[in-house]
């Protein structure tokens, strides 16, 4: 499962994502937003259990159960995805190359900047920073 | 005979994921945060698919094996969504050398 695989390293990437992160400032812009946000989530989360508390979702009986998942179960999957839902299991196909493509070309776009910054930089003197500027903030040629 | 887990229990946990993320999307400032929390509700959806699934085994292999084909629909999404966001909340973090969603409220260049 390479979209897993995926999963996997995203998981990977935020937690070196989150090791550079410093402490968040504290006072945020839209102060009732931090109570409201707390008293929907609980909200919801109660409504929820509730629901569960008083209808509770008994298990299927062990006999279908062990009848339907016996095995490792990638062949139903696989009947299913070559099956009725093989429509969908293409447009993923197409929404995956999509993501791919624009993954590769914000980082293209990127490291081509930060070339031409740099080889504009070494035109401009000797002693020029090494570090790429920031796009956005160079100063504007005229 | 095994005695199976009442889905409930794992409805009840993706209850609990789910309002995680949705409190985390809601509170959290750097877009990191609101990443995961995203990540975090959309597992969430997974465990409540996967659960329904299981739950459905008496109405035959077909009915039960969707559920957890949605998942794999779901996860592909997660994936596709994550690469994208991750590629621009980068590019964005060289731009502006910060990740807090205040500040990217306006996106100009």
């Amino acid at each position: 499962m390479i979209v897993y695989a995926g999963a996997i390293m995203v998981l990977f990437l935020f937690v070196i994502m989150l090791l550079a992160l410093d402490g968040e400032a504290p006072a945020p812009s839209l102060t009732w937003l931090r109570p409201a946000a707390w008293g929907a989530g609980a909200l919801a989360l109660v409504a929820v259990l509730a629901v569960l508390a008083r209808d509770p979702i008994g298990p299927a009986s062990p006999a279908a159960l062990l009848e339907v998942f016996a095995g490792s179960g990638a062949e139903g999957v696989a009947d299913q995805l070559f099956g009725p839902m093989v429509l969908s299991f293409h447009l993923v196909g197409v929404l995956l190359l999509t993501g791919i493509v624009a993954a590769v070309g914000l980082v293209q776009r990127r490291a081509g900047q930060a070339a031409e910054a740099r080889a504009r930089a070494g035109r401009a003197g000797a002693d020029a920073p090494d570090a790429p500027p920031l796009p956005g903030r160079e100063p504007v040629e005229v | 005979m095994f005695e199976p887990v009442p889905p409930s229990y794992w409805v009840a946990l993706s209850a609990a994921l789910f309002a995680a993320g949705a409190v985390g999307v809601l509170t959290r400032r750097s877009a990191i945060l609101v990443f995961l929390s995203v990540e975090l509700m959309l597992n969430a959806a997974n465990l409540s698919l996967v659960a329904f699934a299981n739950r459905w085994a008496d109405a035959g292999a077909a009915v039960a094996m969707s559920g957890q084909t949605v998942v794999f629909v779901v996860l592909a999404i997660a994936a596709a969504e994550v690469a994208v966001g991750l590629g621009i909340l980068v590019a964005i973090f060289r731009d502006r050398a910060s990740t807090d969603v205040d500040v990217l409220s306006e996106v100009r260049s």
